[in-house]
Order: structure tokens, then C-alpha cells, then sequence
């Protein structure tokens, strides 16, 4: 037995060193955090550690889940569009007023850049919603969020804009495209793909970052569980339901993101 | 094709073009040559009106250029540049046939036709489903040339085309642009293929330090006048005479 081990000790190596060792070596990661999370909370003074305490709040939990998803692709789509009119508002060539728009778009973009996010959203709600008589907590916030994301996308169109060769502005404007035209056969198209991986990073951050609307009422999944957790006391195991339920939409997101970073450099 | 250009100027950081003077009639084909740097793709350019002088006039078929005719010329106009430019996202036939439709207005099935006919033509038609980066850098620049063909153009622009290729490469490319001469067409050629300027063009244009320093017939070059055409000369001749 000893001298086959010895024998074939190298190809037993290498066979672990592939994926099996991997594999191992990712569950021996895991069950780190595991220990951690547990020790933890065993470290809980009244240890009567259990998930079933929020159970009467399932439902209000699960559409707070829901509604953390729904406000999340809307602002990733509208951000998206607010993002592609700042750029074409920076790299305007409208006569006479093309530096006022120009500045307009950068003065908003540096506001963004430079504020949090929750001083944004509050912003938003008491002070612009209220200027306009305005209260509905759903548009507001999702309009908080869309806004103070949509430079980070004129960022990403930047990139991808910039990618395309000097050339091919230079073809489309020979051949007599228009700038419609020109963005909508030429650049779009070939930059669709280059901006994929880059979208879903941006689309965490929003998952993330729409935690945060909370403030102001809004029944995403942190209010959902918090408001669960006052009413029963069961802080623990509402932060760590709350952390793993961002994390069941994250982690996929994260994947894909690693994923089509992949694909798209092929 | 009739040229003519009043005090035509152009600078970037520092002058490119200066005073820039000419008038030709008559000429069908029309090369520039000249050393790297001394301004020759920027007065391409100009003329095609891809970019626009700081100063003076460019008349060109009796039509003279400005902001508000511009896009109307460029219907008119094709232009080839150093690299392919072709549309990566785009097989060859699509290539083609996205200027025709979206921007000519021509019928999608026409369209097609005149592609296909063209590509046939200049012996490309087996790669009409391909995209650019399939293609050889040869073939790619022919594409281009087709592409700019299609559109039935008054006048054709070429700005260096075969600079970034090989010489068996560069030389298919030459002999597509042949073709545009027995089929009529009215080009310029901006190249520093010396002996190819000779065989095709009927009037050259030598420009240097932002000036044109001689230009002519073809005899401007086996009877240079001026020090900069003689040392430009010798320079790209030297390895040849000397093999």
C-alpha cells in the first residue's frame, strides 16, 4: 500500500492539484467564514438563536425581497438612459449653447460623484419632493437612485465609446451619417457587448445601494427586516437573513459579471 | 475633375498648411506624394472635407465647400483610409449595403444587387458573409474600396491605402485601384507608392513643410526642379538603384 502511494505519490499530486484540491480548498474557505459566523453567534448574551421568530413577517419579507429586485432593474434601465443623455450632453456639438449643456452635465455629474448616497436620497425626499409637492416614496427613491447612478454609467459609455477607433467617426461622418445614424448603426451596436460586464457590476452596486432607501420608508428588503426585527426582537437572525438574501442576488450578479468579462474578451 | 484652392491654411498646434494655392482642370487622377509629416493626408482631408481649414476656399467640381453643403458633398464622395475602417461589427456585404439603404435610400434588394455585382467584380464575392477580422489586411482595404465604390461617388479619396500593408499584400490593393482608372473614375491618391503615382495618375502634386513645392505631369519626377523633390527622390529610390 505504502510503497504504491510512493510509487504513484506524483500523480496522486497532480490529480489533487486540480480540481479536486480546488474544490477542497473552496469548502475549507467556506467553512472558515461558517465558524466565524458561528462563533459569533454564539457569542450572543440570550443565546436562543432561531429564523422561526420572523416567520409571522414571511410575506412582508419576501415582497420587501421582491421589491429590492423591482426597484433594482428599473433604476439599472433608467439609469442606463439617463447615463447615455449625459454623455451625449458632454460630447455635445449643438451651436451657440453647446458649453452651457456641456457644463450643465458636469456640474451634476461632480455633485454626484462628490455626495453619498443616503445624503443624495434624503436630499431628494424632503427637500425636492417636498419643493414640488411630491411624496410618493416609491418614484422618489427610485428616482434618487437612478440619478446618482446614472454618471457612473456615462462612465461606463465613455469607455466603451472611447474604444472605437478615430477611423470609424471619421468613416460614418464621410459616408454622411447623421449623429442618430451614426449611434444607432455604428457605435451602439458594437459597444452593446463591450458595456455587459460592466453593467452588472453596476447592477450590485444598485442592489446594494437601494438598502439605503429605506430612510425614507420605502419597503425594500432592509425596511422589510427591520421593521420584522422591532417587532420581534429577533436582531440577529434579521441581519443575518438580510445579509443573505442581498447576498442570493449579488453573488449570482458578481458570477455573471466574471463571466461575461470572459466571454466578451475572446 | 476640376480643383481649385484659394489661401487655404490649416493648423493644429503649429502651422500644417500654409497659403496653399492651386487650380487644376481637366485631371482625372490626381496623386499626392511627399515625405511623412510634411502635410499631404491633412490637405487630403480638407478636400474631402473631413476636417475644415482655418483659413481659405477649396472648389471643387465648380462647387465650393461649406458648412452647409458639406453633408450634401459627402453623399457624393468616398474616401478610403490607411486602415480598412470597415464597420467590425458588420459582415463585408452589410458594409456595404448599410450606407446604400440608410443613407442613400436605395431598396434593400437593389442594394444587394450592386453590392453583390461589385464584390464579384473585384473578386470578393466569397467573402461577402464574412466579418472585417476574418479578412487578410488586403482584402479588408479591396472591402473598403468597394464600399466606397458602391455609392456610385463623383470622386474617390485614397489616404495612403496600402501604408500598413506587406508588398504582396499592398500590391492587390493597387491593382483594385487600377481598376477604378479603366472604369473612368475620378480619384486622388494620397501614397508613397512613387512608382504606382507615376503609373496611374495624370497630375502630381509634391507637398512639403506644408507647402506644395512642384506639381505636374508625370515629368516632375524624372526632372525634379526643386532641392526637396530631388532629395525625397533620391531617398526613395536609393535602395532600389542600388540593387
Amino acid at each position: 500500500m505504502i510503497a504504491y502511494l510512493v510509487k504513484h505519490w506524483s500523480f496522486i499530486l497532480k490529480v489533487f492539484n486540480n480540481k479536486i484540491i480546488g474544490a477542497f480548498n473552496f469548502l475549507l474557505a467556506l467553512l472558515v467564514f461558517l465558524a466565524f459566523i458561528i462563533f459569533i453567534i454564539s457569542r450572543i448574551p440570550a443565546s436562543n438563536f432561531s429564523f422561526s421568530f420572523l416567520a409571522p413577517y414571511k410575506q412582508f419579507i419576501i415582497s420587501g425581497f421582491l421589491n429590492t429586485i423591482l426597484i433594482s432593474i428599473l433604476t439599472l434601465f433608467i439609469s442606463l438612459f439617463i447615463g447615455f443623455i449625459i454623455y451625449l450632453m458632454v460630447d455635445n456639438k449643438i451651436p451657440y449653447i453647446r458649453y452651457f449643456i456641456k457644463y450643465f452635465a458636469l456640474i451634476f455629474n461632480e455633485i454626484i460623484f462628490g455626495s453619498p448616497l443616503l445624503v443624495f436620497i434624503l436630499i431628494v425626499y424632503y427637500f425636492i419632493g417636498t419643493a414640488f409637492n411630491y411624496e410618493n416614496r416609491f418614484v422618489l427613491g427610485l428616482s434618487a437612485i437612478s440619478l446618482y447612478m446614472a454618471p457612473y454609467m456615462t462612465n461606463l459609455f465613455k469607455g466603451a465609446i472611447s474604444s472605437i477607433g478615430e477611423e470609424q467617426h471619421l468613416a460614418s461622418k464621410v459616408f454622411g451619417f447623421n449623429s442618430f445614424q451614426k449611434y444607432r448603426y455604428i457605435i451602439l451596436p458594437q459597444i452593446s457587448k463591450i458595456i455587459l460586464p460592466p453593467l452588472a457590476g453596476n447592477l450590485s452596486f444598485i442592489v446594494k445601494g437601494s438598502a439605503l432607501i429605506n430612510v425614507i420608508g420605502y419597503r425594500e428588503l432592509f425596511y422589510a427586516i427591520a421593521t420584522a426585527q422591532s417587532r420581534t426582537y429577533a436582531f440577529t437572525e434579521g441581519y443575518i437573513l438580510m445579509l443573505l438574501l442581498y447576498l442570493l442576488i449579488t453573488i449570482p450578479l458578481i458570477r455573471l459579471t466574471a463571466y461575461l468579462e470572459r466571454k466578451v474578451s475572446l | 475633375m476640376n480643383l481649385q484652392i484659394e489661401n487655404l491654411s490649416k493648423s493644429y498646434d503649429k502651422a500644417v498648411l500654409k497659403n496653399i494655392n492651386l487650380k487644376i482642370e481637366n485631371h482625372n487622377i490626381i496623386a499626392i506624394i511627399g515625405p511623412s509629416g510634411g502635410g499631404k493626408s491633412t490637405f487630403l482631408r480638407l478636400i474631402a472635407g473631413i476636417e475644415e481649414a482655418q483659413e481659405g476656399r477649396i472648389i471643387i467640381n465648380n462647387i465650393q465647400l461649406s458648412k452647409e453643403n458639406i453633408k450634401e458633398y459627402h453623399k457624393k464622395i468616398g474616401f478610403v483610409f490607411q486602415s480598412h475602417s470597415l464597420f467590425p461589427h458588420l459582415t463585408v456585404i452589410k458594409n456595404i449595403t448599410l450606407i446604400l439603404e440608410k443613407i442613400h435610400k436605395i431598396p434593400s434588394n437593389i442594394a444587394l444587387e450592386r453590392s453583390k455585382l461589385l464584390l464579384e467584380k473585384f473578386g470578393l464575392i466569397e467573402h461577402m458573409d464574412k466579418k472585417p477580422k476574418h479578412l487578410s489586411g488586403g482584402q479588408a482595404q479591396r472591402v473598403s474600396i468597394v464600399r466606397s465604390l458602391a455609392i456610385d461617388p463623383d470622386i474617390l479619396f485614397f489616404d495612403e491605402p496600402t501604408s500598413s500593408l506587406d508588398p504582396v499584400l499592398s500590391y492587390e490593393v493597387l491593382e483594385s485601384i487600377l481598376k477604378l482608372k479603366e472604369e473612368k473614375k475620378d480619384f486622388i491618391i494620397v501614397s508613397h507608392e512613387i512608382g504606382f503615382a507615376r503609373e496611374v495618375a495624370d497630375y502630381i502634386l509634391f507637398i512639403d513643410k506644408g507647402y506644395i513645392i512642384e506639381q505636374g505631369s508625370k515629368e516632375i519626377l524624372d526632372n525634379p526642379q526643386s532641392p526637396e523633390l530631388r532629395e525625397f527622390l533620391s531617398k526613395v529610390f536609393s535602395w532600389s538603384s542600388k540593387n
